[in-house]
């Protein structure tokens, strides 16, 4: 069973062509976000195995939203994920509720897949 | 007749009429010493008439009792032995005269030619001659006790022997058990300063002269006196002469400058009177104990001169010394006190006020060196400041108030004072005072004169040599005020150290430094300093209603004084003037560029004013003030633009960033991303396709690698992501050395802040690490109220500088361009400290606060 995968990123070039990638990597990407609040909503209607956030949402903070999805009813999994390197943030992502970190760079289904299980 | 009969009778007759004539007393006796002749001279001296005498012997007639034997013996001697061995001799024998009473006779013996035998005596009473010479040899002895005494005195004897001397003469020539040598006191009393016998009183000794009394009458007649019998005289004094058994004495008097110095006395202790020559044999002593006093007097007046000659010269060498004026006026008052005789004085100094100051005091005085009271009307003090002539007391008794009162206490008493005038005006006053009601010496306003005059001198120099020491430590507060000024050191530094130079510079309790606002209508607090240094209840902001420095110098743009603040209305008196107990005050205007800005005033809890001149004083500080204020302003400029541009240049690099990050990155990630899914459908057999494609996803990888980095110097993502203390926290375990952190921040700070903060230790560390060898890096940064303070220290090689090429200067720059200090302590082998603060408000919000507040 493929995972049911919620993307959230305020750059819509970057959700196009990480969703395709994913999908492509057989991951079943349930939908995409640009904003906090857009996410909220969706991943309560959709209710996806894991949500992809990006730390730097625009004005947005990543974390906040991390600690938004993770309080609800059904608890999302949460990937944070970052064009910058995880040691620049280390320190936030440690202390936040995501499962894990993946640079945009390295995103790949098996990724995503390794921090969920 | 015959002839020889004739001749006879004419031999009979010559030595009758010889006889009768002979001034000589004539007497024959014969051999059984009866008288036979008797001549009138005889007759004349013996009191006997020739027919009583005739008959008689000798021996009975002439012959006084207790010689009779003698001459029996001796008349019958010569009888028998006819031994003419007296003859011819002249003799000095005492005779008797028919009332008994005795006489001195010359006595010369011839003996008769023939028988029977007859002596013929010629005699003459002596007594006159004998007198004579007993009076001359008393006057030898006069003269040569006189003389005796004339040597003493030429020979400037003490006192003391002198007058021993002339008791015991006087008693010797005059053949008294006593004499008394009295000096008369001014208070009607006599001092016995020399004596002669065993009196029931000693030297030294005073006795009233209320009582009857020799000494009594010729102080009281200035001429000689004499009481003939004690017996019945009232009173102490002739008690104690009848104790010494004293029946008669005689007094005279010692005239010294005509005045009635004293008496000497001679006693006796036989009932007759003291014969009337007494006083005239007396009165040559007295002359010469008068000479003497004269002379001691004189010489003493010569002493007095030549002392107060050497008192002056003392005085005078303290005052070109440049003695202290406490010690001066201690000399003075001493040695006039010396000079004088006078036993008390007192140096006062006149106050702007009604009020007198002692500066100087000698003896038992009632009032110490700092006593300070109110002139009160009639005293020395007031009547010398009023004539600016030396004034007299005769009797405090006269004058009421405290002065008098004390001066009673004490036995009432005069006072003489003696105006200094320095420049003209009446600066103090010399007082010399006695406790008892002695006669004022005439000179002595002349004699302290010559003290005032020193004094005097010596307070212009003093006034002068203060002078120049205020216009020393003046300048001396100036610079150090200047330096500051011209170090372009923060305004409340500046503000401080003025209010604080003005205030010990013009002897003042407190300086305060206001700002005009609300259309000049009100002030608000600046800046102060306290003399006692503890913080007084400023109010923030006083309304300038009624009168108050303030509000005076906002209309006439002129520095202001308040002499007497006791009638203060409105809020100054309100919340200034009575809680803090301000006396008096002067201010200044601060004019800033040529705006009035503020006032700088300071006041004082003393009620004297501050001294003329004084505003002078305080308007060069105020001046610094201005000149510090527009440097502020410039400086403020200058720090703003400063602050602007770092400020600018960071919300540049983090713009830049952001734009990288929201931009080129997460363009070329998401071709990344593409040429990912683009390689996933490329069939596996084209193997050069996918090798091509894996060639460009790692250009494309280190492109982005390149750009991140780029990113990640422009700016820390963590600090915009996550604030001040994660990205501490994120240096702090990325760094090379152990890290030590302590963060106490809370919330976001403004970003240059944060910025500088970060970058201060993302270098201290990588410093410690790189130079320094540390082994351990302790980081404290916490927000302690308006600024944050970072301190970073390692126990490292120290050393560090922040010179040029170091990473350290600029962040020193970009710390100060932020209106914070940056410090670097770092010793050779002690590691190395580096310390900010910041203002949280930022450097444009602080110099404003600085100068509203």
């Amino acid at each position: 069973v493929s995972l049911r995968c919620l993307i959230v990123d305020d750059n819509a070039e970057f959700l196009a062509s990480a969703s395709r990638l994913l999908d492509s990597q057989g991951l079943q990407i349930v939908g995409c976000a640009s904003s906090g609040a857009e996410a909220i909503v969706l991943a309560e209607t959709l209710q996806p195995d894991v949500v992809l956030v990006d730390i730097q949402l625009g004005d947005e903070d990543g974390f906040e939203l991390t600690r938004r999805l993770t309080a609800s009813a059904r608890s999302a999994r949460v990937v944070l994920i970052s064009t910058r390197s995880e040691d620049e943030l280390a320190e936030l992502i440690a202390d936040s509720q995501a499962v894990g970190f993946l640079a945009k760079t390295a995103l790949s289904a098996a990724a995503i897949g390794a921090l969920v299980r | 007749m015959s002839k020889s009969e004739q001749a006879r009778r004419t031999t009979e007759a010559r030595s009758d009429a010889y006889l009768r004539a002979a001034l000589d007393c004539v007497v024959m006796a014969d051999a059984s010493g009866r008288v036979v002749e008797f001549n009138p001279a005889a007759e004349r001296t013996f009191g006997y008439t020739r027919e009583e005498a005739l008959g008689r012997t000798l021996a009975e007639l002439i012959v006084p009792p207790w010689l009779r034997e003698r001459h029996n013996r001796a008349f019958a001697r010569f009888v028998e032995t006819r031994e003419e061995r007296l003859f011819g001799r002249r003799l000095e024998l005492t005779g008797m005269r028919a009332d008994g009473r005795e006489f001195p006779v010359e006595l010369a013996l011839s003996r008769v030619e023939g028988e029977p035998l007859l002596i013929c005596g010629a005699l003459r009473d002596i007594s006159e001659a004998r007198r004579a010479d007993d009076d001359l040899r008393r006057l030898a002895d006069e003269q040569a006790a006189l003389h005796r005494v004339a040597t003493l005195v030429a020979g400037n004897a003490p006192a003391e022997d002198l007058f021993a001397a002339v008791a015991e003469e006087a008693a010797l020539i005059l053949d008294v058990p006593y004499t008394l040598v009295h000096r008369f006191e001014l208070d009607a009393t006599s001092t016995l300063i020399g004596a002669r016998g065993h009196l029931p009183m000693n030297l030294g000794d005073r006795f009233p002269l209320d009582a009857p009394s020799v000494m009594a009458s010729v102080q009281h007649t200035g001429r000689p006196a004499r009481i003939n019998d004690y017996t019945e005289i009232p009173g102490p004094l002739a008690a104690l002469a009848r104790k010494a058994g004293i029946r008669s004495a005689v007094g005279v008097p010692v005239i010294v400058n005509d005045r009635t110095w004293g008496a000497i006395v001679a006693a006796d202790t036989e009932t007759a009177p003291l014969p009337d020559s007494t006083e005239g044999r007396l009165a040559g002593f007295t002359e010469l104990v008068a000479t003497a006093i004269a002379n001691t007097q004189a010489r003493d007046e010569i002493r007095r001169l030549a002392n107060q000659q050497a008192a002056l010269r003392r005085v005078a060498t303290l005052v070109a010394n440049q003695a202290p004026p406490e010690e001066l006026f201690a000399a003075v008052a001493e040695e006039v006190a010396q000079v004088t005789g006078i036993p008390l004085v007192d140096i006062s100094r006149y106050e702007p006020d009604t009020s007198t100051t002692v500066v100087g005091a000698w003896g038992d005085h009632p009032f110490s060196v700092g006593t300070r009271w109110q002139h009160e009307a009639g005293t020395l003090s007031a009547l010398v400041l009023q004539t600016r002539r030396p004034a007299r007391i005769h009797d405090y008794a006269e004058i009421s108030g405290a002065i008098a009162a004390a001066a009673q206490e004490r036995g009432g008493g005069t006072a003489v004072g003696v105006p200094i005038l320095v420049s003209g005006i009446v600066w103090g006053v010399v007082a010399a005072g006695w406790t008892d009601r002695e006669r004022l010496p005439e000179d002595t306003e002349l004699r302290l004169a010559e003290f005032t005059e020193l004094v005097a001198t010596a307070i212009s120099n003093t006034q002068a040599r203060d002078d120049l020491r205020e216009l020393a430590s003046e300048q001396a507060a100036l610079r150090r005020v200047a330096t500051l000024v011209a170090r372009r050191a923060r305004p409340a530094e500046v503000f401080a150290a003025v209010t604080e130079e003005v205030g010990k510079l013009l002897e003042a309790e407190v300086t305060q430094l206001y700002r005009y606002e609300d259309a000049y209508e009100s002030v608000r607090y600046v800046a102060s300093w306290t003399r006692s240094g503890v913080s007084l209840a400023f109010p923030a902001r006083l309304t300038l209603e009624g009168r108050n420095l303030s509000a005076m110098i906002r209309d006439t743009g002129l520095p202001a004084r308040i002499d007497d603040y006791s009638q203060a209305v409105g809020s100054v008196g309100d919340q200034l003037v009575r809680p803090l107990g301000i006396r008096a005050g002067i201010g200044c205007p601060v004019i800033v560029d040529g705006v009035l800005w503020g006032t700088m005033a300071v006041a004082t809890f003393q009620p004297e004013p501050f001294p003329p001149g004084a505003e002078a004083r305080l308007a060069a500080f105020t001046e610094l003030v201005a000149t510090a204020m527009s440097n502020a302003d410039t400086h403020s400029a200058l720090m703003a633009s400063r602050a602007r541009i770092v400020t600018a240049g960071d919300e540049a690099r983090r713009r830049i960033e952001r734009d990288l990050h929201d931009g080129t990155q997460q363009r070329l990630v998401s071709l990344g991303l593409e040429l990912q899914s683009v390689k996933a459908q490329i069939p596996g057999e084209l193997r050069q396709v996918h090798t091509e494609l894996g060639r460009v996803e790692q250009v494309l990888e280190g492109v982005l690698d390149d750009v991140r980095e780029i990113s990640r110097g422009l700016h820390p993502a963590i600090l915009s992501q996550a604030g001040l203390a994660p990205a501490l926290k994120t240096l702090a375990r990325r760094s090379a050395v152990p890290v030590e952190i302590e963060v106490d921040v809370e919330g976001r700070l403004p970003e240059s802040i944060e910025v500088a903060a970060y970058y201060v230790v993302s270098e201290a560390l990588a410093n410690a690490a790189k130079h320094a060898h540390a082994s351990v890096v302790y980081v404290s940064v916490t927000v302690s109220g308006a600024w944050l303070h970072a301190t970073v220290r390692d126990d490292g090689v120290g050393g560090a500088a922040a010179t040029d090429g170091s990473g350290l200067v600029g962040l020193e720059d970009r710390v100060e361009a932020l209106g914070g200090r940056f410090t670097l302590e770092s010793p050779p082998g002690e590691g190395t400290k580096i310390a900010i603060e910041l203002p949280l408000a930022g450097a444009t919000d602080y110099l404003e606060t600085v100068r509203l507040s």
